[in-house]
């Protein structure tokens, strides 16, 4: 097969090096949690401090849990608005029945998850089968959620530390720098999801599904299907953080995931992720819980009052994500 | 009621070749609309047809039926002279080898162009991890096949020309193994240059021994990469001629009813 001069061999074609190293999603957020890092520390030796960093990754731990499973679903080209509330139903559930029904540890929460999955299915529902944009269909189910949990709850607050001796192992400090085991467990889904992504499948599916369905549908891929296990694991991953965050907190109360859905969305799209849907990045949502950490915990620590935080939180999210939208102007053609 | 003219004008074309796909007696209306009467319609192996009419002939309503779109209110398809019933896209691509590139290509455009060929068919290792290598050498031989300029498999489909587009769509077809590519004003959005790519494109695709059905307004490129016109008009098909046996004028004429159809209107 002969081919035309214009056509240089596959081999000797390489992108140009600055759009390689450019095209690297991860690229800003990974400069930017360095800068953060580095900069607090110099201000604050505090921050470097081996048991402020554990805090850090447990505190970080369950933002961190739900933007990991937020970046799939966004990279399937849809959002769940619904994040919070979930949180907060899961920990509702679990909290009722191992306070009034006298559940069982383990049955309470297997209970709470089962409610979590139904909130996905009711996003994937709406979504899918009404044809309503996410947008709209998990706004509608978070106030729906959030009250079901306040329902649940009757305006009362449960101190449940006593009853869930399994969950607290999973805040115990792990042999590894005295990092919690729930970070490391994080930690690791993330290099895995980014793994697969990568490498399987997984990602050319909810890269289409997400970049263009029509593509997805002309080659057999099931979209209503993929999207509604997105739907779901975005649940559940969030109905777990809840669970966790109860446990943390030891107690249970209505407005525990209130103020996450924000975070949530920042996180993933500091990471290299899209609102559009096609692209985005998993190990990048990692960085980006951990920048977000950075930032809060430097902010305290260099005695910023908590009313300017979310002025100084906000200028850093709108720099970075404007940086960001220069980096991808530069590589394309 | 097919009539004797047309048919002679096949027979002497496409010698004593059973078609790849016929249609026999197609019908469909819309309400009180008759978007297609009683019409015949045949593919050759490795051959380039136009179907062309103005709008409103039935030309997307025959497509629609044969890529599975729609279902016909009576007649009957046949592949390879078997019977098919098209349920679906799914059973056009399955049972008919037909493809469809539509206007918009459906292309991933943050995927490379390798990805998106093998998109859903990506060979892997232990049923796990993609064999990225194996991925992209298929994908090169895929586009040398048709002869695509592309400087590399690995460019993401978003940075290309849309030449150069509608390579990778019919590529990934190709990879799929189909036969019959039905192509929907291919050159409608392209400049000069890049409709001069789409032909050598489809006369690549005739090469290979595929079978083209182009949908187009422009006689101009018709006259270029086609074998054979059909002609619809009213939901009829009025004419079916020779490339080498006819003129523009007359084309024109089938298609605006200045020269008599074939069937009686």
């Amino acid at each position: 097969m002969t081919t035309k001069q214009a056509t240089p061999p596959e081999a000797s074609y390489r992108q140009p090096f600055y759009k390689r190293v450019l095209g690297v999603t991860e690229l800003g957020v990974f400069a930017a949690v360095a800068v953060f890092f580095v900069a607090f520390t110099l201000a604050d030796k505090s921050m470097a401090n081996p048991a402020n960093l554990a805090r850090m990754a447990l505190q970080g731990s369950f933002l961190g849990l739900a933007a990991f499973a937020m970046s799939f679903l966004m990279i399937a080209g849809e959002i769940d608005l619904s994040s919070g509330g979930t949180a907060g139903l899961s920990a509702a559930v679990a909290g009722v029945l191992m306070m009034n029904f006298g559940w069982p540890e383990w049955a309470s929460c297997t209970a709470a998850l089962a409610a979590a999955v139904l909130v996905g299915l009711l996003n994937a529902f709406i979504t899918l089968k009404v044809h309503m944009p996410s947008f709209f269909a998990t706004l509608g189910t978070s106030f729906l959620v959030s009250g079901l949990a306040i329902w649940i709850l009757k305006g009362a607050w449960f101190y449940v530390a006593d009853q869930i001796p399994a969950l607290l192992k999973v805040l115990n400090p792990s042999p590894l720098f005295a990092l919690p085991w729930i970070f490391i467990a994080l930690l690791m889904a993330y290099l895995v999801g980014d793994f697969l992504m990568r490498t399987s499948r997984l990602g050319p599916t909810l890269m289409a599904v997400g970049g263009n369905r029509r593509a997805a549908e002309i080659v057999g891929i099931n979209v209503p299907l993929v999207k509604t296990l997105c739907f779901v694991f975005v649940s559940v991953c969030c109905g777990l953080a809840g669970i966790l965050v109860m446990a943390y907190s030891g107690t249970t109360d209505a407005s525990i995931g209130d103020g996450w859905l924000l975070w949530v969305i920042a996180i993933a799209i500091i990471g290299g992720g899209s609102l559009q849907g096609g692209t985005g990045s998993i190990i990048g949502a990692f960085f980006g819980t951990v920048l977000i950490q950075i930032i809060r915990m430097g902010l305290l620590n260099a005695n910023v009052q908590t009313n300017a935080q979310g002025i100084v939180i906000g200028v850093i999210l709108i720099v970075a994500a404007s940086l960001d939208v220069l980096r991808r102007k530069s590589i394309q053609y | 009621m097919t009539d004797v003219v047309t048919n002679k004008r096949i027979e002497a074309g496409a010698a004593d070749r059973q078609p790849l796909l016929e249609a026999k007696g197609i019908s469909k209306a819309f309400g009180h609309v008759q978007a297609l009467d009683n019409v015949d319609f045949e593919l050759y192996p490795a051959e380039v047809v136009a179907l062309i009419g103005d709008n409103g002939a039935g030309k997307s309503t025959l497509v629609k039926i044969l890529s599975g779109i729609y279902r016909k209110d009576s007649g009957q398809i046949y592949f390879e002279g078997q019977p098919v019933e098209l349920r679906g896209p799914k059973d056009a691509e399955r049972l008919a080898g037909i493809s469809t590139v539509y206007q918009d290509l459906a292309l991933v455009d943050v995927r490379d162009v390798g990805s998106n060929i093998f998109l859903n068919m990506e060979s892997t290792r232990w049923g796990i991890f993609i064999n990225f290598r194996r991925l992209y050498a298929d994908a090169r031989r895929v586009i040398d096949l048709l002869k695509i300029d592309m400087p590399s498999v690995r460019v993401n489909v978003g940075e290309l020309s849309g030449g150069q587009r509608q390579g990778v769509a019919i590529s990934r077809a190709l990879a799929r193994g189909r036969r019959i590519f039905i192509m929907d004003e291919p050159t409608a959005a392209l400049g000069v240059e890049q409709q001069h790519k789409v032909n050598e494109l489809i006369a690549n695709l005739k090469r290979e021994g595929k079978t083209v059905l182009v949908i187009s307004h422009n006689l101009e490129h018709v006259f270029t990469v086609a074998d054979r016109l059909i002609v619809l008009r009213r939901g009829k098909r009025v004419g079916t001629r020779l490339k080498s046996q006819t003129t523009k004028e007359e084309i024109v004429g089938l298609i605006t009813a200045a020269v008599k159809g074939d069937v009686p209107d």
